[in-house]
Formats: C-alpha cells, sequence, structure tokens
C-alpha cells in the first residue's frame, strides 16, 4: 500500500512538472502581453477602436507629390514611388497624436512627414468627435514587386501598447496610378 | 457454562480481563480511527489558502496602485463663479460664453461644421512665490470626453489685458482666457478641470 502510495506521488509529481514546462511554453512573452489589439475593417468602412475611428475613402499610387494652389508651393520626388491614401479620423474619448503606418510587403513604412504639415494628416492633433478627412503619404520602395494588397494601420497616440490599432486592408490592383498627385489641405467636421 | 448467545455475524466479546481502547469522539478520524487525509494536511492547505492571496497580492498590488495613481485622480467640484484654493494659488472660472461657428469666425477662430467655441475666463491670484503652469480641459462627462484647449485666441468684452493661458511664475492676480472646439451641443452640459502638477492627482472640476 505504501509503495503505491509512493509511485502514485511521484507520478504526480512528474505530471506537475510537465504541465508547469507546458504552462511556460504557452504563456505570452512580454511582447505578445502589451501588443496592440488591431481591428480589422474594410476599405470605405467606418471602424472604432478605444480611442480612435477612422475610414480610408481612396488611396492612388503616384510618381510624384505636389500641393494646391492653397498653400505654398512644393513637390515631392522619389527614388521609389508614393502610395496616398485619403482618411477620415478622429479621436473618441481624449485628444492626441496621430500615428499612420503602411504594411507593404514585409516592411512597415511611417506616414512620410515629407509633404507641408498643411496638407498631410501624419502631424495632425485628434479631436474627440470632430473628424478630419485628408491625404497620407507613404514612400515605398519600387524595386521590390508591388503587392496586390497592403494595409493600413491607424492609430491614436504614439503608444499603441495595449490600445487599438485600426487595420484596413486596401487593394492596390484597382488603385489610380499618376504622374503626380496633387494634395489638398485636410478639412474638419462633426460627423452626424 | 456458556454465555448469552451472540447473534449471528456479530464479533465475539473481548475475553475476560481485556480492555478495548476507548477511541475518543473525533470527527477528524475516520471509522477505524485513522486520522483523514484533509486533517493530516491541515498545516499545508491553510499554508496555501495563506500564501496564494499573499502572492497575489505581490505581483499585482504595486501594479494596481500604479494604475490607481495614473488613472483616478481626486476630483473637488466647485461651482463656476466661486473662488477654489488650489496648488497654492486662488482660482476663479468668471465666465464661460458658448460661440457658434460664424460668432466664432468673425472672432477670428476657424471652426469645423458642426462645432462651437467654448471660451472661459479666469481670475487667478498665485501664491506669493510666484504662479504655477496648469492645465485647462473642457469635458464632456456624458461621454467620457475631454478636450485640450486651443491656442487661437477669442476675445470677449473686458479681456483685451487678459493673458492666453496661465503663465508660470507670475506674481499678483491676473486673468486669462481659454478657448476650446468642441462638437456642437456639448458646450453647455460641459465642464471645465483645471490640473496644476504639482497638486496632482487633485484637480478641480468647475461645473456650471
Amino acid at each position: 500500500m505504501r509503495r503505491t502510495c509512493s509511485a502514485l506521488g511521484a507520478l504526480l509529481g512528474v505530471l506537475l512538472i510537465v504541465a508547469a514546462w507546458g504552462v511556460h511554453e504557452i504563456a505570452p512573452t512580454p511582447e505578445m502581453q502589451e501588443a496592440p489589439v488591431a481591428v480589422p475593417i474594410a476599405e470605405g468602412d467606418w471602424g472604432s477602436g478605444r480611442n480612435i475611428e477612422a475610414t480610408v475613402a481612396d488611396v492612388a499610387i503616384a510618381q510624384q507629390l505636389t500641393v494646391g494652389d492653397a498653400v505654398e508651393p512644393w513637390r515631392g520626388v522619389t527614388n521609389g514611388v508614393w502610395i496616398v491614401v485619403q482618411i477620415e479620423v478622429q479621436s473618441v474619448h481624449r485628444d492626441g497624436p496621430l500615428t499612420l503606418e503602411l504594411e507593404y510587403a514585409d516592411l512597415l513604412v511611417p506616414a512620410s512627414d515629407r509633404p507641408p504639415n498643411s496638407v498631410h494628416l501624419a502631424n495632425i492633433a485628434l479631436s474627440p468627435g470632430i473628424a478630419t478627412t485628408g491625404w497620407a503619404a507613404f514612400e515605398v520602395p519600387v524595386d521590390m514587386p508591388r503587392p496586390d494588397t497592403v494595409a493600413v494601420r491607424i492609430a491614436a497616440g504614439a503608444d499603441q501598447r495595449l490600445d487599438s490599432v485600426l487595420v484596413v486592408t486596401v487593394d492596390l490592383t484597382t488603385a489610380h496610378e499618376w504622374d503626380v498627385f496633387v494634395l489638398e489641405p485636410p478639412t474638419e467636421r462633426v460627423r452626424l | 457454562m456458556s454465555g448469552p448467545e451472540l447473534p449471528a455475524g456479530a464479533p465475539p466479546p473481548p475475553p475476560a480481563g481485556h480492555r478495548t481502547p476507548q477511541v475518543p469522539a473525533d470527527d477528524s478520524r475516520d471509522a477505524r480511527g485513522a486520522r483523514s487525509w484533509l486533517w493530516r494536511q491541515r498545516w499545508w492547505l491553510l499554508a496555501l489558502v495563506v500564501v496564494i492571496p499573499a502572492v497575489v497580492l505581490a505581483a499585482l498590488g504595486p501594479r494596481w496602485w500604479e494604475y490607481r495613481q495614473n488613472t483616478d485622480g481626486d476630483l473637488l467640484f466647485t461651482q463656476i463663479g466661486q473662488p477654489v484654493d488650489y496648488a497654492g494659488a486662488l482660482w476663479r472660472l468668471d465666465e464661460v460664453v458658448i460661440l457658434d461657428r460664424s460668432d466664432a469666425e468673425a472672432g477670428g477662430v476657424t471652426v469645423p461644421s458642426g462645432a462651437e467655441l467654448v471660451v472661459a475666463v479666469v481670475d487667478v491670484t498665485p501664491a506669493a512665490s510666484g504662479s504655477s503652469l496648469c492645465t485647462l480641459e473642457f469635458v464632456d462627462p456624458a461621454q467620457d470626453r475631454r478636450w485640450r484647449n486651443e491656442w487661437n485666441r477669442v476675445d470677449l468684452a473686458g479681456t483685451a489685458d487678459a493673458a492666453s493661458g496661465c503663465e508660470e511664475e507670475r506674481v499678483g492676480q491676473y486673468r486669462f482666457v481659454v478657448s476650446w472646439i468642441v462638437p456642437a451641443g456639448v458646450g453647455a452640459s460641459g465642464q471645465i478641470e483645471l490640473s496644476v502638477l504639482d497638486a496632482e492627482p487633485l484637480r478641480i472640476r468647475f461645473v456650471p
């Protein structure tokens, strides 16, 4: 009887060690514990996260960028190609900076701050309930195969840990291609 | 001489002169008088009852405290027009004016379609050592929204000499103007929250 109990105890001990190893193996890493929460939305749909709401209205591909007559002349020449995305965006609870990134093939490209501030969204401050519509420009390499789809990542604030990131998949095969694309200043409105 | 007959299956009586050991009535013993497993392991189980909450508390307590510090400020509510002593200074939200889009643009501030401009006038009597920088946010408690003030200045009657926002190391009473662009209809029901870094997490909430 005593021998049986000892054998059962040893078996239980081994099982506990195996279970502890299993828990250790499946435990999320610190990066996973703090990862942003991706909220997938379709192009043209209005999507909501914790402190961010947005839609991607249009996308275009351009060899050069320029600005309209209302602002100081500027011309954006690149060794690559421009992906320009029209976005309407607002925050939900707090104001703060907007963060825009493009998943292009296996690259994560931040929105370019080369265009003048008055014609792009990269440096705007978000405001709760007041939507801003404008263009974001992403400069991508020309010497790599162009993917059929890319994803626009839209977030409120620079620190996205444990916060929502809207991820909008955009079809590049139907995007209009321009030699020169004109960026217009963003506009604001309250969405009804 | 034979004793009385026993029923079939009953244990035989003890021999004469033999005393049956008396087992005290005890819930921790089974029918054979052996201690139960729960009773034998009672100190380990008691230790678990203490240790598990202690480990949880030790692991999560500091982070919970940090969360509390970062999220839950203490709010002191006061009416618009009432002076309040805060961060060593005397503050009074003198006036709140809501301007629609056309009035705001007449004052030189561009307001988006569907929005309005909230303008507040604040009187401050700083501490003798001078004033501190402050933050004023417009709060919509119904939808948990808040806005930081605009930098564009709108002058109301009697505010031509007022500062644009609170100032640091200023001595003597002064007045300043702040404004916020909010969705139309929010201005009338909103509240204005004042905070000074040195006095955090205590903040002042001016209510209509």
